[in-house]
């Protein structure tokens, strides 16, 4: 199964899923030292970002979370890819840029369908997502 | 996205590897807005430099970036820090966080920055011409320019903006494209909004009916630098938008706007009947404010067991200094402070606080969970003067 997006930061990255149906804000749902999510209204409260391909709607935040992002990336603490089935906010699109942590966003069909966390899954360079 | 030849060298780094990575951000930025090409900026302003909000990863990256020998293609000034840096050690600042804001500041000088931090570079250090197109972050700044002066901004972030200072160039969409920069809903006033806090209300009021939407003001205008600022300020708290318009006359999905609801929002928000920190400077001070307030308080004391903190910007305060009101000001026992804001400053806010504007109000409550009482600048000094 392929799905496709929008690259907005590129790169390839190959790991497990982690996937919400919730949006998240990296600043304050996030805690930058474990990269643990601590947003209680997270479904997926609890887990880790690291090294995860984390699946989510959108994010929402100020531009502090551009920080927290930058700072998962230097502790080795952050996802090693980021998809959204929405748009990408300048915010998040920031974080991931100066971070180098590939960003797709606008992913069709709506991966939430067919991934589920913990499946094994790859992002390549073209936007393209093999599951 | 269409590129000139230039802009493909700078994203394919021959030019090196800090345009490249700004090059990126840019472009990436321009994906999500749809941008089809890239224009030139001329000038940038930059949020995100008090050590409070960006912390040592920030400082890593700026100075990671200072590193790669970049400089700023562009007039680039910088937001408020956490601290006067000359009179931090009046703030109760510790030596540590001196030392890192210092390095930040360092950092952003290295590359090619003028290291004057306020929040209204329009009016002194940074200032635009109408229809020029700028890269400014700080969104009650890019209210004001492109509602006042009919500069072109979107709303940037610290590091988009730091990103086309350094290439000199933006993504064009958003409010850079005149067809982008209508109204959709409108806010009548129904009756004669005067003054600075009333404009602030009405900013405040502003944001939170419009949300996303460009609004339309009428039968209001205001005249005065502290009354756009406030307005500017107001909007930025609480909306998303970019700018405002003022006209006549409007067809469109209309709000009212009256005296009760004025009261109302700072009712809401105003829960204090007392106070122990004035805060004055949200937005810093001009040097009219500086004046007025100096005018005020010559030859008086503040009471014991209150404080007055004023903010200004480098500029408001060398001419208010030139002037002797820095003098008058401080002989009376306020406080007056450089390039920074109690806002984005590390000081632990105990006490209530009292001001005159709602965007300090709303983060005051929001941050600090502090409690705040809202009246006119003039008359929250009276209250603490002997």
């Amino acid at each position: 199964m392929k799905l496709k997006g929008r690259i907005i930061s590129e790169g390839e990255a190959r790991g497990e899923a982690l996937v919400s149906s919730k949006p998240l804000s990296f600043y304050g749902d996030i805690d930058k030292a474990s990269g643990l999510i601590i947003g209680r209204d997270s479904d997926i409260y609890g887990h880790t970002v690291t090294n995860k391909i984390l699946i989510l709607p959108y994010t929402r935040g100020s531009t502090v979370s551009a920080w927290v992002i930058y700072a998962l990336k230097k502790r080795n603490l952050s996802p090693k890819a980021i998809l959204l089935w929405r748009t990408a906010d300048p915010v998040i699109a920031s974080g991931c840029l100066i971070s180098s942590i590939p960003l797709i966003d606008m992913v069709k069909p709506k991966p939430q369908l067919y991934i589920r966390s913990g499946d094994e899954v790859e992002v390549l360079s073209t936007g393209e997502i093999i599951i | 996205m269409i590129l000139t030849k230039h802009e493909e060298d700078m994203l394919n780094g021959i030019y090196g590897d800090g345009l490249r990575r700004a090059m990126k951000i840019i472009i990436g930025l321009g994906k999500i807005g749809n941008a089809t090409h890239l224009i030139d900026v001329k000038s940038a302003h930059i949020s995100g430099v008090s050590y409070s909000n960006i912390g040592d990863e920030g400082l890593e990256f700026l100075e990671e970036l200072a590193s790669l020998n970049v400089k700023v293609k562009v007039p680039t000034t910088l937001n408020p820090c956490g601290i006067d840096l000359i009179k931090w050690r009046l703030m109760g600042v510790d030596d540590e966080y001196y030392n890192k804001q210092a390095k930040i500041i360092k950092a952003y000088e290295a590359l090619g920055v003028k290291a004057t931090c306020t929040c209204t570079p329009y009016l002194y250090d940074n200032i635009p011409m109408r229809k020029d197109h700028i890269a400014w972050a700080e969104s009650s700044a890019v209210i004001y320019a492109n509602t006042f002066i009919k500069a072109y901004t979107n709303k940037e972030s610290g590091i988009s903006a730091l990103a086309s200072a350094l290439t000199g160039k933006t993504a064009y969409y958003g409010l850079h494209n005149d067809r982008k920069r209508k109204p959709e809903i409108a806010v009548k006033a129904n009756f004669k909004v005067k003054g600075a806090l009333e404009f602030s209300v009405l900013g405040y009021f502003t944001g939170r009916v419009s949300g996303e939407r460009i609004p339309l003001i009428l039968e209001a205008y205001p005249k005065t630098i502290p009354e756009k600022k406030q307005f500017s300020a107001g909007l930025s708290a609480s909306g998303s938008v970019g700018m405002a318009l003022f006209r006549r006359r409007g067809n469109m999905e209309t709000v009212d706007f009256d005296r009760d609801m004025f009261k109302d929002v700072i009712d809401e928000l105003s829960v204090e009947d007392d106070f122990s920190i004035l805060f004055l400077g949200c937005p810093h001070l001009c040097l009219e404010e500086i004046e007025e307030i100096a005018r005020m308080v010559k030859g008086r004391k503040i009471v014991r067991g209150k404080e007055v903190w004023l903010c200004t910007s480098k500029s408001a305060y060398i001419q208010a200094f030139n002037n002797g009101f820095i003098k008058v000001i401080e002989d009376a026992g306020l406080k007056v402070f450089i390039d920074t804001c109690l806002i984005v400053s590390p000081v632990k806010i105990k006490h209530t606080i009292g001001t005159n504007a709602m965007k300090t109000a709303h983060y005051i409550r929001s941050l600090h969970n502090i409690n705040v009482k809202i009246a006119e600048a003039m008359a929250l000094l009276r209250e603490v003067l002997e």
